[in-house]
């Protein structure tokens, strides 16, 4: 399966471009073979593929997670000028941040989940700091639902709201990548169109990488797609091109081999 | 039982030698010891929590949490006869000289001392003793808590020392109720403190290095020549002591339970 | 706003890990160091005759005392399985949640209970109101007080374990609640209930306070459950290692070896009988 770069070169920069990313564990098992990618500024770009093609592991290399899998990385990761995987991992992840696909939000209030990460990395007076906060709160659409109380817990928070919390809890770093591992995978349908909306809005002023199973959401809010399979990348380019075999398609099948075939 | 009647007032200072029951020292000497032993446990649970969670690969801080029930199992006895036979020269050749030559303008600390027993030696091995109890509920606390927020807590840039800080600060609860636990273990210890207390039956310690004891230790010592007694009071108030360390006993260990939501058992894992 | 610099918070990381691992290790050195220490004494001190004589804690031999802690510690688990088996099933089967829970209180409570407490409860009750004087029985009974906690515990994790589907299938073909009790739960909770045993006797044979006052010393052996005393290996620890004597002190020693090693040998069946279950199920 050799991956396959997008025939036409697009505006926007490359913000991270990933060359020959190897990953393994330590009994040898590879989980990603050799994986060439970019990931476009301003943009959102998603992987998606079957549970178990390494779509997750792909997205923690950017952000220096999967080491702590215990797992081995080779390869190159080009990011604002340096090879990620050998710069600070602790810079790292302040520039590439994440969420999770259960929204795990801290067992703390509102306003400190907001403030957590900030208060790692900065000394900010109390000022500074409910700026930051209810920045982060409106850039995701909570600040309205939660202004009133945010000393209230973050676990009394619905579903979508609490990941929408976790987004703003990531933003807060100012990052200027953000990762989304199945963000809406456990969410209803109201919560998912929310956040689908929320990133679509983001993506003017970060990069995001999603990665998801939902090939309708995909579809409606993909800038660039990446298909993954058993560790490779088997097809990528701009949205329009990879997916549109799928739409054609119809109605129903996500088997990526039919549309592989057709398109 | 005639023999439980409370006594009115035997609890008081301490008395000339004689037909008094002042249980004051023994008071005393429980506190401090516990005090003491669990100023040393709890950063100790602590920092080894951090570090075996956060800094060391998942094998390593099972194994060393299975030489934690290894160490629960031995009996007290033994680990008395260790500080009797090890703990107390080592302290009075090497420690104590050291802190009344350092510590000497403390008058606490002033000395000399004269035995290896009291204070330090019993504290020292209560410390060990409750280490496995405290430690068992914190880690466990933490490994429960470490699956879910880890990543999201180093996603955003924090050192794995930060990360663990945090996550204990999540299982403060449980942490606290390990400490309970681990005082309602200390307050009961008996054979371990008896042999390196120094009993101490009437005297208040003047300082560090004096022979002390515990209401445990006491009771265990005194028991048999309170039959002596005939009037039958020297026993109404060791029976009256042994009936307020239950309490307290019960009370912590019971506080430990309802704030970690287990107690341990010694040899549980988890 | 200022940033916290990368370098400080670097430095804390490393010297947090450095120290707790650094505790970490000297804890298990100390560990180490007392196990070490006493089975070196003991080797150091040894004589054959320890172990084939009866003795008086501080001259002659251990057998007495060897024979006296397993007889001590085995009828306190008899004692206390029944006790404790049955108050296990009750709480996992018969009672309602709060009934239920309160018992498990109660059984998790005296736990917490010091150990001299016991000692002198068994001694004022046992020994001095029930007559029965410092003997096995007093002795034992106190013991099992304090097991009763240990296998409680077991026993109701060991039915809980069972699968829920062979329970239902036992209630589907008829059983009455005690048959599924006796015949599914109790048989296939065997293993972790053998193993809570020898945990609760490991533990048992440790113990000194409450036996000095219920169960005294014997030179020899028991000739009858009551008003005939026992001897019991920490007792001569304690005793043998106050002495200015070398030789009781030698006895001290070879006693806490024995101790040692028999408890780490019933820990070591009892992980090992529990890592099976847990494997199986």
């Amino acid at each position: 399966m050799m991956s396959t770069r997008a025939s036409e070169a697009r505006e926007g920069d490359v913000a991270i471009s990933m060359r020959g990313i190897r990953v393994s564990a330590p009994g040898g098992a590879e989980i990603l073979r050799g994986i060439d990618l970019d990931v476009y500024a301003g943009a959102i770009n998603t992987i998606v593929g079957p549970s178990g093609s390494g779509k997750t592991t792909l997205l923690k290399v950017m952000n220096r997670l999967v080491e702590l899998d215990g797992l081995r990385v080779e390869g190159r990761v080009e990011f604002r000028g340096r090879d990620l995987l050998k710069a600070d991992p602790y810079w790292v992840r302040r520039q590439i941040g994440m969420v999770f696909q259960s929204p795990n939000p801290f067992p703390m209030s509102i306003y400190d989940n907001v403030a957590f990460g900030v208060r790692l990395h900065w000394k900010v007076s109390r000022g500074e700091l409910d700026r930051i906060v209810e920045w982060a709160l409106r850039e995701v659409g909570l600040y309205e639902e939660v202004k009133d109380d945010l000393r209230r817990s973050a676990l009394t928070l619905s579903g979508g709201q609490q990941q929408r919390l976790c987004i703003a809890r990531a933003l807060a770093v100012r990052p200027s990548v953000l990762l989304l591992d199945e963000p809406t995978s456990s969410l209803d349908p109201y919560s998912k169109d929310v956040i689908e909306k929320l990133m679509l809005r983001l993506k003017s002023e970060l990069t995001l990488v999603l990665v998801t199973h939902d090939l309708e959401q995909a579809l409606r809010v993909s800038d660039y797609v990446a298909f993954m399979k058993f560790g490779s990348i088997v097809r990528w380019g701009a949205a329009e091109e990879v997916l549109s075999g799928w739409r054609d398609a119809g109605s129903g099948s996500h088997d990526p081999r039919q549309a592989h075939n057709g398109g | 039982m005639t023999n439980q009647e409370p006594v009115p007032g035997p609890f008081g200072f301490r008395a000339s030698p004689g037909a008094s029951f002042g249980a004051l020292l023994f008071l005393f000497g429980t506190a401090a010891t516990s005090a003491l032993a669990l100023a040393i446990v709890v950063p100790v649970t602590l920092i080894t929590t951090i570090a075996l969670a956060m800094h060391t690969p998942r094998h390593m801080s099972r194994a060393v949490g299975a030489s934690m029930q290894l160490f629960a199992a031995i009996p007290s006895v033994v680990y008395g006869l260790w500080g009797i036979v090890f703990l107390e020269p080592l302290l009075l050749k090497y420690v104590f000289p050291w802190t009344e030559a350092t510590l000497g303008f403390i008058p606490w600390f002033r000395g000399p001392a004269t035995s290896g027993s009291g204070l330090v030696a019993s504290s020292l091995v209560l410390a060990l003793m409750v280490l496995p109890i405290t430690s068992t509920i914190v880690l466990d606390s933490f490994r429960s808590l470490q699956s879910r927020f880890q990543a999201p807590i180093l996603s955003l840039g924090a050192t794995r020392t930060e990360a663990g800080i945090a996550i204990l600060g999540f299982a403060r609860r449980q942490v606290v109720g390990a400490v309970f636990l681990g005082l309602g273990r200390a307050l009961g210890e008996t054979m371990a403190v008896l042999m390196t207390c120094g009993g101490a039956i009437n005297m208040m310690p003047v300082d560090i290095y004096s022979p002390i004891n515990t209401m445990a230790a006491a009771l265990a010592a005194l028991l048999d020549s309170a039959f002596i007694d005939a009037s039958g009071m020297a026993l109404s108030a060791l029976a009256e002591l042994g009936l307020f360390l239950m309490i307290i006993s019960l009370a912590s260990s019971a506080a430990g339970r309802a704030l970690a939501g287990r107690i341990v058992l010694r040899g549980e894992a988890r | 706003m200022r940033a916290r610099g990368m370098g400080m918070r670097r430095l804390r990381d490393a010297l947090v890990g450095a120290a707790g691992l650094a505790i970490s290790a000297l804890l298990l050195a100390a560990l180490l160091l007392v196990l070490a220490y006493v089975f070196y004494g003991a080797a150091l001190r040894f004589e054959p005759e320890m172990l084939l004589t009866m003795g008086n804690a501080t001259s002659g031999g251990l057998l007495n005392a060897i024979v006296g802690t397993w007889l001590l510690s085995g009828l306190a688990l008899a004692i206390s399985a029944l006790l404790a088996i049955f108050v296990a099933i009750d709480i996992a089967q018969y009672a309602g949640a709060r009934v239920g829970s309160l018992l498990r209180a109660t059984v998790d409570m005296m736990a917490a209970i010091p150990a001299m407490v016991y000692g002198l409860f068994g001694y004022l009750v046992f020994v001095i109101y029930l007559g029965m004087g410092y003997s096995l029985l007093a002795g034992s009974l106190t013991l099992s007080l304090m097991m009763i906690p240990y296998l409680a515990r077991s026993t109701e994790t060991a039915m809980g374990n069972v699968p829920k589907e062979l329970v239902a299938a036992a209630y589907a073909l008829g059983a009455s609640r005690w048959q599924v009790i006796s015949r599914v739960l109790l048989r296939f909770g065997r293993p972790l209930i053998i193993s809570g045993a020898l945990l609760a006797v490991s533990i048992g044979a440790g113990e000194t306070a409450q036996l000095l006052y219920t169960a005294g010393w014997n030179p020899g052996l028991p000739t009858w459950f009551t008003k005939s005393q026992v001897g019991y290996l920490t007792y001569v620890v304690w005793a043998g290692i106050n002495q200015p004597t070398p030789y009781p002190q030698g006895l001290a020693f070879v006693a806490s070896a024995l101790l040692v090693g028999m408890i780490f040998i019933l820990l070591l069946i009892s992980k090992w009988l529990e890592g099976r279950e847990v494997r199986r199920a």
